[in-house]
């Protein structure tokens, strides 16, 4: 093979420069953009690292925006020195080399929303041993050392299915949508939650089960396949973000509307709104948690075991789960956009109260997006 | 200067200077510990490269390779803490099912693409049979061989090393592994070496079954559990990092040290926004900057001589040079 510089080749090479040269410049520009308020830092205040899994969707998305919004309070505040957020775009190996290089830096503590329920005990338990306090939020991790702020998961479900047993005195035939095969929040919801109940009220019949993957379009499509051969249902227990997809089906098949459950999101609430428009007397209500609830929660959890504000051993540390009824409704709907989640964020002292309570908190709490929240 | 000719050397260049410019902004990673937790978590993804990088040789590509890895990792995150002989014979069981997936593919002609893709999906299955929910538990042989160390030297460093050379030695000084590079590159050649194009199809899934079980025990020492979905994102690390370290996906040449600093590249690359707090929304957008400019260097021997020959005339002429053979990867 002869190699031999033509034009093409010199302008390839040239090419190439101009990309090298655009990449470093733009990894300086970003890096200089996005640092956050390092000229406020003081010196006692905490290092922490968060350890993002993704930004992909509307969940995460609130997630993140609450994560930034709760930095700057606490950098302002002196209480943390340094933040940093890093995602990893779902992905477990990208995660684990990302909590281990916040060990090599030498941070104070590590906040960590899985992409995987155990594919990170190995660089958790590296962080432990380096006295780094790892606090995961949002989905729950097995590694022992690590705490777990979540939800109740199992109760998310379980809600939806007594409220059935109650509402149809016992007996109905039930759609159970779940979420991605596989994970720890989806096994909880689908499987834990729902059997509690069906175990006490056997007149519960799931008469169905299918994989919604927490997306809309998802939900609709698995939904649509499973129906022609149903018997009729009565209510669907979801899991959240796909409301309206099995709405949207039931209605395409020509079915009557069962009661569904809805999960908080901006376009299910809207839904709703809609249906009770048309018919008053649409029972339902919605269920799911506050994204910017748990994260902000969960930095100003971290903030107060540094501190040692709360002595709490590794372990649970539960957060409600939020129902919105309607009466809440409207209210709701104003501050949340179509493609949102519901959320409200905690401050640090309405953290530390929640703290103080632990383990006595309610499972759920109903709130508007201002205001005293109900049981808290 | 002939040694920047090599299409690995861009793979390599783009390893050393990423870890260099980590090492400006975090001197922590100098130390043992520091490089020891740095290069960890590319071990698996490493094993993940020269495996999809064998199955490259011969022409084929392998898109189950992610569920392959999630699979490895159920099983020793499970059978093992029954008893050692059920783990081996689980392992055993899928490298048999694995080698059977290229058979499919010998067997009929059929696009090796369309049947590990369908693959996939089986051993996605198996593993949420093994394993429905992440869990389990790492037998402890398994974490303390992953992180035996001779003082001084981070084991994953020798891992690294040992793995480019085996599998280098494999492919470029066995017999077996020329007749894996001529079927990617020449079916006539194999026949011509007095081999059945079909053993020797069967021999290459062997080779890469193996070594996906090691990568799946690094897994899952690294992980200290078991995850059917964890390996999803190996996929197409591993072919990016084949493709970084020289590797093409029409087959016959292959590029281990390539694709084994392709591997480490792309570990720093995630690792990347760790050091410059750079926007989520932007990293992605340059981790795949980064991985055109990785290809654009492959043809690093133009630069090479861009740089280093003087004359202008020569250049122009084309100074003649003593090529490398799509089939030599030396």
């Amino acid at each position: 093979m002869v190699a031999h510089m033509t034009k093409a080749k010199r302008h390839q090479i040239l090419m190439v420069l101009a990309a090298v040269t655009l990449v470093s410049g733009a990894i300086a520009w970003a890096s200089g953009a996005a640092r956050p308020g390092s000229a406020a830092a003081a010196q006692s205040g905490f290092k922490i690292a968060y350890a993002n899994s993704e930004i992909g969707n509307t969940f995460h998305q609130a997630l993140v925006s609450a994560v930034q919004a709760t930095e700057k309070v606490a950098l302002k505040s002196g209480l943390v020195s340094k933040f940093t957020l890093t995602d990893a775009n779902n992905s477990p190996t990208t995660q684990a080399a990302q909590i281990r290089q916040d060990v090599v830096a030498g941070y104070n503590a590590i906040i960590v929303d899985a992409s995987s329920a155990t594919a990170l005990n190995g660089a958790i338990q590296t962080a432990c041993s380096h006295g780094i306090i790892v606090v995961a939020v949002n989905e729950n991790v097995t590694a022992p050392c690590a705490y777990n702020v979540s939800p109740h998961w199992p109760d998310d479900t379980k809600v939806q299915m007594e409220y059935f047993a109650q509402r149809f005195h016992g007996h109905a035939n039930i759609l159970n949508v779940r979420g991605v095969a596989g994970t720890l929040p989806d096994t909880q919801m689908g499987v834990t939650g729902v059997n509690d109940v069906t175990k006490q009220s056997p007149g519960l019949k799931i008469v169905g089960s299918v994989y919604g993957q927490w997306t809309q379009t998802i939900a609709e499509q698995v939904t649509s396949t499973i129906l022609p051969s149903l018997p009729t249902v009565n209510a669907v227990v979801t899991q959240g973000g796909d409301g309206v997809g099995v709405y949207n089906a039931f209605k395409a098949a020509g079915r009557p509307i069962p009661q569904i459950v809805f999960g908080n999101r901006g376009d299910e609430l809207r839904l709703w709104q809609s249906i009770l428009k048309t018919d008053p007397g649409y029972d339902s209500f919605s269920i799911s948690t506050w994204p910017g609830g748990i994260s902000s929660f969960g930095i100003w959890a971290t903030v107060a075991l540094l501190k040692k504000v709360v002595d709490i051993k590794p372990s649970y540390i539960y957060f409600p789960l939020s129902e919105i009824t309607t009466g809440t409704l409207a209210a709701w709907i104003k501050v949340t956009p179509p493609s949102g989640v519901a959320t409200r964020s905690f401050t640090y002292a309405a953290a530390v109260a929640v703290l103080k309570k632990e383990p006595n908190i309610p499972i759920v709490a109903t709130a508007g997006p201002t205001g005293p929240i109900s049981g808290l | 200067m002939r040694f920047l000719r090599r299409r690995d050397v861009a793979a390599v260049a783009l390893a050393l200077a990423l870890f260099g410019v980590m090492a400006s902004v975090q001197p922590g990673i100098l130390t043992a510990t520091g490089l020891d937790l740095t290069l960890l978590g590319m071990v698996p993804l490493a094993f993940a490269a020269v495996a999809q990088m064998i199955v490259m040789a011969g022409g084929d590509i392998d898109l189950s390779l992610g569920s392959a890895m999630g699979l490895v990792n159920a099983i020793c995150a499970t059978a093992f803490t029954k008893s050692v002989w059920v783990g081996v014979g689980e392992l055993v069981a899928f490298v048999v099912g694995y080698v059977l997936m290229g058979a499919v593919i010998e067997f009929r002609r059929l696009p090796a693409l369309i049947v590990t893709f369908a693959f996939s999906f089986i051993w996605l299955g198996f593993a949420l049979v093994v394993l429905p929910t992440p869990g389990g538990v790492a037998p402890a042989w398994m974490t303390q061989l992953f992180s035996y160390s001779i003082p001084g030297i981070p084991e994953p460093i020798l891992l690294l090393v040992v793995l480019a050379a085996a599998s280098w030695l494999y492919l470029q000084r066995t017999r077996t592994g020329r007749l894996i590079r001529s079927l990617g590159n020449k079916r006539l050649a194999v026949q011509q070496f007095a081999a059945h194009p079909f053993s020797v199809r069967l021999r290459m899934y062997l080779a890469a079954g193996v070594v996906l079980v090691l990568g799946g025990f690094s897994l899952t020492a690294e992980s200290s559990s078991g995850d059917p979905n964890s390996g999803q994102s190996y996929l197409l690390l591993s072919i990016a990092a084949v493709v970084i370290g020289g590797g093409d996906f029409a087959g016959g040449s292959s590029w281990p040290i390539g694709a084994v600093a392709g591997a480490v590249a792309l570990g720093f690359v995630s690792s990347l926004d760790s050091f410059f707090q750079i926007s989520a929304n932007l990293l992605f957008a340059l981790q795949g900057l980064l991985l055109i400019v990785a290809l654009g260097l492959r043809r690093a021997e133009v630069l090479g001589q861009w740089l280093f020959v003087r004359r202008r005339g020569d250049r122009e002429e084309g100074a003649v040079t003593q090529g490398v053979l799509p089939g030599e990867g030396t």
